[in-house]
């Protein structure tokens, strides 16, 4: 029997078990759907669950906002609540199914709750684990470098979660690389998500409706990466008033602009967001030029990102929403002399841009059935090279050019199910094909001469070409009173180069309620990956080529288990999980090689695969209500590597193996108009080799026999033996808020690194004032205050 | 108006810049304190294990010399200034598959001038057949050995086209000629074949009538079989790739400078020189050239260079050499 039969015999025994459920349960039950959302602005309430009250079932709203509750016909009291907002009790008579759509009124508990485990529901209910969700409103509240909010930054906050370096904005998750998380924007994969050589990401937080990480437990319509999955859903847009929200900080501009296209029909949103550091500096380098006509510098660099979402109702069972990005960094130098008659110029440039644009069509197909199809356009290309052009004194012209360029293009299509058969079944399937075109580095040279001697050429790799797909069905439902599971599966498959690659990865989780309101949970995934991010482990870099699995490149490939404790002590929740995770097909550089060596070189001869572990335990106690909130975080972890080609095939720490990493966040509301907030974190120090030992050695130099070349050779430690100076930092904000009738007003201020802690960003050996050796840090960010105002109305 | 908008202003930054006089010296206390250590860094104490002297030796030879080279010296921790320090009462040898003694160093070979020992050859080394075992015995080390086998003479044909070829100088003033070498090299399906390859052209000092065979820079075309050794100024071969194609190291194309006939710096001849590496020589080659070209990068980690030697540092490696005076 081949995989793919027995891929669609297992669905098919998966479909026949779902609809006997169905068909069981539906001559005794009405369901009652809609949407929860919004009463002023329309927007769609994701997570807000509506629960039946007298019997105890209920129903989490989807990311669309549907909710599908089946219940035995008769009278029942429905509540439906969401973070923030006024709970609604209401009751129903149940004579046949209906359409209800929920509007809840924000409350005035808008800020007690902070950090959930899930929107509402307490986290011991829930079945998924490793899931956090930081409300945005909160995001703003937290001090932040330049007074530019990075949603990315504050998600480094959380326990499994660590940052690469000083100030950039890369993920690694649970002892997983960058490349191995997946990160959605609308439902869209993002490649590379780093502004300014990755100090900042590329979500605007001002268009940003919902923000979600899930480190582990991963539901089957999930795939594609092996360490998390990042959703970040956007504004739908306001679909009664116009609002806008204008945001100045030192490093960046923002205007947010929001409204109705047709009251209750159909809303826009738009945000752009642009950094000025070019604008503002343009007079003091023409001020320099004007000093010496005959040389001009012009150095540039900015980065810019917009956000647009259409939203439109088309019916009742209808809606369909047009999400685009366009995000773009260019850096930059051009310089001009002139002598006399004859002139050279200079163009130094490197940009990198991102643009996806996504079309989403929902549809209710009946009160139990919900789809979404999703048509995706994603791009992600990268640009560095020089162009020198000469004028002589005989008006010959000269242009000597070299560009280097990598990118992927995507198309993918996408159809969602959720089917909710009764109340003790939710059921999701689904399938996805993407087609990938890889552009992995050419450089292109130009040598133009006149008429006699010129060169147009490009050398590099081909595009790759390879189309992947996935089915996937799961279902969450209650075996017990004090059981629930999450049991479904993924498959998928990819097509590259003549080669195929097939995946099944089983998924499931489960929630068993303990005495004392304690919740036990265990969960294990089984997931692959068939993109890959060669990086230098370094700077989050655009240089970072990403790359696919190919005929010589198998897709890397993972499992997770984890398990923990979690209960909610009065307004304090608290959680305790444990997990491992085996990974396989790891890519890397090999020893020595990098993206400056790969020019015209396949990058497939200088990279290796191997096999890595990640084990460790995470603990999380958080304050949801009142006027102070804020959570604890604690990480112990362990992530190994293992590769042929590298440190003589021995296991070594990853250079982001972290054994010890605690947070500290905590916001206060002194009164309506002031608020403060705090962080503090502790991260054990990055690893790295460092050289112990040295030796003389030679090599014969010269084409008469005996020349010689004499060196001394160091001989590096195991890898990643030694670690730079732990990580820690305090950052300090405080906003004043004014509010009238129709707009309100914030000044942040926000200090970073308060008490001015060297971080480490590097080390390189180096001599000491008495010439001994030494290892030198060196890092990039003291004490940085900064300012930022927004105006909202 | 204006006026009393700019007093208006003055007055609220003072008034402002009073209220909060303590919060702004102190921010501006951690903004000076912070310049400096920013700058210059900060001296991290790392905990080095202590370095137990460890013996290293590199002894590299083609069939073709008449003199034996061989480095001797003791490991240093990174910490000591000083480095590691040559070892001149060593006693080096090297020694065939029936376990004979071939060629014998000892101190009476070290000199102090460059810290290295020599032996002076009554002929050349010789295409040797075998194994040959070297072990290297110095006071209070453990001895260390490292075997190696001599590859077969290079087997190769080539085509020598003067100016066959002309690319645009660097520096763009146009064309620059350059002489074309194809080269089929022999590639034996049996191991892995490595091969260096050099142009050399003897100049004539027309003073002294002395003469001297010089490096010349090789360039090639983007080929996968090939890259340039910095360290030792040669194209370096490989078949790395392949497994299975006899003729996978054919047509192998590169040039080098062409020299104007005629100029009193031209040469008078011209050679084309192949060495086959041992494996152990080829990864030591490749190993020293990466790690040199790596020196300016502050994000590198260090690597280690190739090492064959049991217990110590240092490479054995033996090459074998073919001369063919270009006409």
């Amino acid at each position: 029997m081949s995989l793919y039969q027995k891929i669609i015999n297992i669905f098919t025994l998966i479909f026949t078990l779902v609809l006997s459920i169905n068909i069981s349960f539906a001559q005794v039950n009405f369901t009652i759907s809609g949407h929860v959302q919004d009463a002023s602005s329309g927007e769609q309430l994701l997570g807000a669950t509506v629960w039946c009250e007298d019997i105890s079932v209920g129903v989490a709203a989807n990311i669309y906002g549907f909710y599908s509750l089946t219940l035995p016909a008769g009278k029942h009291v429905i509540m439906a609540r969401y973070i923030g907002y006024e709970p609604q009790r209401f009751e129903v008579d149940l004579t046949n199914s209906v359409k209800m759509e929920i509007n809840l009124v924000a409350g005035t508990t808008l800020d007690e709750a902070v950090v959930t485990g899930d929107a509402f529901n307490k986290i011991e209910d829930v079945v998924q684990m490793s899931k956090m969700e930081i409300p945005i409103d909160q995001v703003k509240r937290l001090p932040a470098i330049g007074g530019e909010v990075d949603l990315l930054k504050v998600l480094q906050l959380l326990p499994g979660v660590q940052s690469g370096g000083e100030g950039t904005s890369g993920l690694y998750v649970r002892g997983g690389s960058p490349d191995q998380n997946l990160m959605l924007l609308d439902g869209v994969p993002l490649y590379s998500v780093n502004h300014l050589f990755g100090f900042f990401s590329v979500f605007n937080a001002d268009a940003v409706k919902s923000m979600s990480i899930t480190k582990g437990g991963y539901p089957a319509r999930f795939g594609g990466r092996l360490s998390s999955i990042l959703e970040i859903n956007m504004k739908d847009g306001h679909m009664k008033e116009y609002h806008a929200d204008a945001t100045i900080s030192i490093i960046a501009s923002k205007l947010t602009v929001e409204g109705p296209i047709v009251k209750d029909k159909a809303s826009f949103m738009v945000s752009a967001r642009r950094t000025y550091l070019d604008i503002l500096i343009k007079p003091l380098i023409n001020k320099a030029n004007s000093n010496n006509p005959d040389v001009t510098t012009d150095p540039r660099y900015f980065f810019y990102d917009l956000n647009g979402k259409l939203n439109w109702k088309i019916s009742n069972k209808d809606r369909i929403y047009f999400s685009a990005f366009k995000g773009q960094d260019d850096f930059g130098i051009a310089s001009e002399e002139s002598y006399g008659s004859s002139s050279s110029t200079l163009d130094f440039g490197l940009d990198w841009k991102n643009a996806i644009q996504a079309l989403r069509w929902n549809h209710e197909w009946g009160p139990r059935l919900f789809s979404n199809t999703t048509l995706t356009h994603s791009i992600y290309s990268f640009n560095t090279g020089v162009d020198i052009t000469e004028i002589t004194q005989q008006n010959d012209s000269i242009r000597m050019a070299a560009l280097y360029n990598s990118g992927i293009n995507d198309y993918a299509g996408r159809i969602d199910f959720d089917y909710a058969p009764n109340s003790r079944h939710y059921v999701k399937f689904g399938a996805n094909v993407t087609n990938h075109t890889f552009s992995p580095g050419a450089t292109s040279l130009v040598l133009d001469f006149g008429q006699d001697v010129s060169l147009d050429t490009v050398i590099g790799p081909e595009d790759i070409h390879s189309n992947d797909a996935f089915v996937y069905i799961e279902d969450e439902f209650e075996l017990s009173d004090r059981l629930k599971v999450n049991i479904g599966v993924h498959a998928s498959t990819l097509r590259v180069q003549d080669s195929s690659y097939y995946s099944v990865q089983p998924r499931a989780a489960l929630n068993f309620r303990l005495p004392k309101g304690y919740a036990f949970k265990t969960s294990f995934a089984k997931m692959a990956q068939y993109v890959n991010l060669l990086t230098n482990e370094g700077l989050g870099l655009p240089t970072d080529l990403w790359v696919p699995s190919t005929a010589r490149i198998r897709p890397q490939q993972s499992w997770q288990v984890a398990m923990g404790l979690a209960k909610t002590f009065g307004e304090i929740e608290v959680s305790l999980e444990g997990y491992y995770k085996a990974m396989d097909g790891l890519l890397s550089y090999k020893e020595g090689a990098s993206f400056l060596f790969s020019l015209g070189e396949s990058w497939e001869d200088q990279v290796t695969q191997g096999i890595g572990n990640a084990y460790g335990a995470e603990f999380l106690v958080q304050k949801k209500y009142g006027s102070t909130t804020g959570w604890i975080g604690y990480t112990l972890s362990w992530s190994n590597r293992q590769f042929d080609d590298i440190n003589s095939g021995n296991w070594y720490p990853f250079t982001y193996d972290r054994r010890h990493d605690i947070s500290f966040v905590l916001t206060h509301d002194f009164s309506d108009k002031w608020t403060g907030s705090a962080v503090w974190l502790y991260g054990t120090g990055r690893a790295l080799t460092l050289s112990e030992t040295t030796f003389s050695a030679y090599v014969p130099n010269g084409a008469e026999q005996g020349g010689v070349y004499t060196f001394t050779a160091e001989v590096p430690s195991e890898k990643n033996a030694f670690r730079m100076s732990p990580y820690h930092r305090l950052d300090l904000s405080i906003t004043r808020t004014r509010k009238s009738e129709s707009a309100s007003r914030h000044l942040i201020l926000s200090v970073y690194n308060a008490y001015n802690n060297l971080n480490p960003f590097f080390a390189q050996p180096d001599e000491d004032d008495d010439g001994n050796p030494v290892i030198r840090e060196y890092g990039i960010f003291p004490f940085i205050p900064s300012i930022a105002w927004r105006y909202s109305f | 108006m204006a006026l009393f908008f700019l007093i208006t202003t003055k007055v609220t930054v003072l008034k402002t810049y009073i209220k909060y006089q303590s919060t702004v010296i102190i921010l501006l206390i951690l903004g000076l304190v912070s310049c400096g250590k920013f700058s210059d860094g900060v001296v991290h104490e790392v905990a080095f294990p202590e370095n137990e002297p460890r013996l290293s030796a590199t002894l590299i030879v083609n069939d073709e010399d008449e003199v034996i080279i061989t480095q001797v010296s003791a490991t240093a921790s990174v910490l000591d200034a000083a480095g590691p320090q040559s070892i001149p009462n060593a006693i080096i040898s090297l020694t065939n598959e029936s376990g004979q003694t071939i060629y014998s160093l000892g101190s009476d070979n070290f000199s102090s001038m460059d810290s290295l020992y020599h032996l002076d050859l009554d002929e050349n080394f010789g295409t040797l057949t075998g194994e040959i075992t070297l072990a290297v015995d110095a006071p209070d080390f453990e001895i260390v050995t490292a075997k190696s086998t001599m590859p077969p003479k290079p087997s190769f044909t080539y085509t020598y086209e003067y100016r066959g070829d002309s690319t645009i100088t660097p520096w763009g003033e146009g064309y620059e000629y350059q002489d074309k070498f194809i080269l089929d090299l022999e590639n034996d399906l049996t191991r892995a074949d490595n091969y260096l390859v050099f142009v050399d052209v003897l100049f004539e000092d027309i003073v002294s009538g002395n003469s001297n065979w010089e490096n010349q820079l090789l360039t090639y075309r983007p080929d996968n079989r090939i890259t340039y050794n910095n360290i030792t100024n040669g194209l370096l071969i490989s078949d790395d790739n392949t497994d299975s194609n006899s003729a996978y190291l054919s047509e192998i194309t590169f040039f080098s400078k062409n020299f104007e006939t005629g100029l009193k710096w031209s040469p008078t001849s011209l050679r084309l020189r192949i060495q086959a590496l041992s494996p152990e020589l080829a990864s030591y080659y490749k190993s020293v050239d990466m790690i040199m070209g790596m020196g300016l990068d502050i994000f590198s980690e260090p690597t280690l260079v190739y090492s064959n030697l049991s217990g110590g540092f240092g490479c054995f490696g033996l090459a074998s050499e073919s001369i063919v005076i270009v006409e």
